[in-house]
């Protein structure tokens, strides 16, 4: 799903224009700011700043993919992909001038107002904390799209003409021919088509009526920032983790997340996952981790098991622990402290080179 | 009973209570051990400290032949064969690329018969190319070699 974007220039086609030299903050500004379509390309075509489970650096396309995968084998069906279309819509279209629709500038300015740039050191760390920031708004608008294209499933269209014009708007399916015009003049109060952010008016009066206030407004109007959670705050804004609090933000990130699980963990559900995560933390605490009794108590096959959270690994270490290294590397002073104990990683050779090209 | 795991419980209490010399040495003693136990921890914290500081894709002519994490201190490649090399952020923005030929690459073998002085200045390493990039956050450096040459990063003083 290609986003609507036409290459203008020959120095960007060549690839050795001055776009894949900018920070990503940068880039986008120029998106937000100058509705740079260049800008937009190098973001959507060479910027692989997302990750699912395993796979990193993808491209927001192929984020959104895995997205749409996992969504679909948790039975979402066909909504998955209108989620996808929606999804990939919001990031990538930049509506011409005049015209309305889906903008993806309202997105991306959503993602700069989070930045903090205290806490970004260098120029580095702050591309990483943007990418995050990115990663989470993206996983975000993948749900509200799902809940969207879910409701508007059981609506179909309707152009209610006017005597100065005509509305599309969306109405329920059981709402019959005839008794669609009657409803709407019965409900929508002097509707006028040649008034700006009209159809956003009459639709929201459509949804507040038969969804109970949870309409959500047409594309164009843009989501709060408020739309994220704290928890999709990158975790380089949690400065008060505790040693108690290790158990329970892994647990809440993974319950977060749990999307991106692998299946049979999926399947426990969030509050369940929490519970396991909890009592995995607590035994290891008490030195009594019985991991094939928890495997059991959950439901869970010991491979399962063993490959979140399993206690001895060879080269592949279990999820749970890849994602406690990477709330405790949160702690520049366990950073440092390891470092000081001269705990140095043992550095294997790198792939595709000859053994001992690289090392520290 | 299961002490397999029992660093990430010593580091999560080292995080709240970084004085203690009682943990520390706890854990530096695992560190040091030939175990099992021990190779878990060293895992462990090579996957804390990946997350520490960016990733950079070495590439040479169109084809990543290594990564830097950065976090893992200063790291370098080495056997480097002239070609066109780039330097590209995990997040795709490329921060610096060049051609390096041979005179960037090769140093020439010292001759014998040179006086001691001079014999001593030709062990240190000669830099082809010092360059800082993003802003001071990286430190790229071009050692020619006897047998090709190395390319080295590490953090800008900066940082540290």
């Amino acid at each position: 799903m290609n986003p609507p974007i036409q290459v203008v220039s020959r120095e960007y086609r060549n690839g050795k224009g001055r776009y894949r030299l900018l920070p990503l903050r940068e880039l986008l500004r120029r998106i937000v700011e100058e509705s740079d379509g260049d800008a937009l390309v190098e973001f959507h075509d060479h910027r692989p700043v997302f990750c699912y489970l395993d796979e990193v650096e993808l491209l927001l396309a192929d984020f959104a993919d895995r997205l749409r995968r996992a969504a679909e084998l948790q039975a979402w069906g066909s909504t998955s992909l209108c989620a996808y279309d929606l999804l990939v819509d919001r990031f990538s279209k930049i509506p011409r001038p005049g015209e309305s629709g889906v903008d993806c500038r309202n997105y991306f300015r959503a993602a700069l107002n989070l930045f903090v740039e205290q806490l970004a050191p260098d120029e580095l760390r702050g591309e990483l904390i943007l990418a995050e920031i990115l990663q989470r708004l993206v996983c975000r608008h993948f749900e509200l799209a799902l809940r969207e294209c879910q409701r508007t499933a059981d609506m179909t269209r309707f152009d209610w003409t006017l005597p100065t014009g005509s509305i599309l708007v969306l109405l329920p399916r059981g709402l019959s021919g005839p008794d669609r015009r009657r409803w709407l003049e019965e409900h929508v109060a002097d509707p006028d088509p040649r008034r700006s952010g009209e159809r956003d008016r009459v639709q929201m009066i459509i949804q507040q009526h038969f969804r109970s206030g949870h309409a959500l407004p047409f594309d164009e109007v843009a989501l709060p920032d408020s739309a994220l959670l704290p928890s999709d705050l990158p975790r380089f804004f949690d400065a008060s983790l505790s040693v108690h609090g290790l158990a329970a933000t892994v647990a809440q990130e993974k319950a977060d997340r749990l999307q991106e699980q692998r299946p049979a963990i999926r399947q426990l559900g969030a509050p369940t996952l929490k519970e396991m995560i909890v009592k995995i933390f607590n035994e290891i605490a008490a030195g009594d981790f019985r991991e094939g009794e928890i495997a059991q108590e959950f439901g869970l096959s010991k491979p399962t098991f063993s490959r979140f959270a399993g206690s001895h690994w060879n080269s592949s270490m279990p999820d749970l622990w890849r994602n406690a290294a990477k709330v405790l590397s949160g702690r520049r002073d366990l950073v440092e402290i390891v470092r000081e104990l001269g705990i140095r990683p043992r550095i294997a050779a790198m792939p595709g080179l000859p053994e001992g090209v690289f090392c520290k | 009973m299961n002490g397999q795991l029992s660093f990430i419980d010593t580091l999560a209490r080292l995080a709240a209570n970084p004085g203690s010399e009682v943990l520390r040495a706890d854990l530096a003693d695992l560190a040091a051990e030939q175990s099992p136990a021990s190779s878990q921890l060293h895992q462990f914290v090579r996957e804390m400290l990946s997350h520490t500081g960016p990733i950079i894709h070495l590439e040479q002519d169109g084809r990543v032949i290594g990564t830097f994490h950065l976090g893992l201190g200063g790291q370098q490649a080495s056997q480097l064969q002239p070609g066109n090399y780039l330097l590209r952020l995990s997040t795709g923005r490329v921060l610096w690329e060049d051609t390096l030929t041979e005179s960037d690459l090769f140093r020439s073998i010292p001759d014998q018969s040179l006086p001691l002085a001079a014999a001593s200045e030709a062990r240190q390493p000669p830099i082809s190319c010092e360059e800082l990039l993003a802003g001071g956050a990286v430190v790229l450096k071009v050692i020619p070699g006897f047998h090709g040459g190395t390319i080295g990063i590490e953090q800008g003083e900066e940082q540290a």
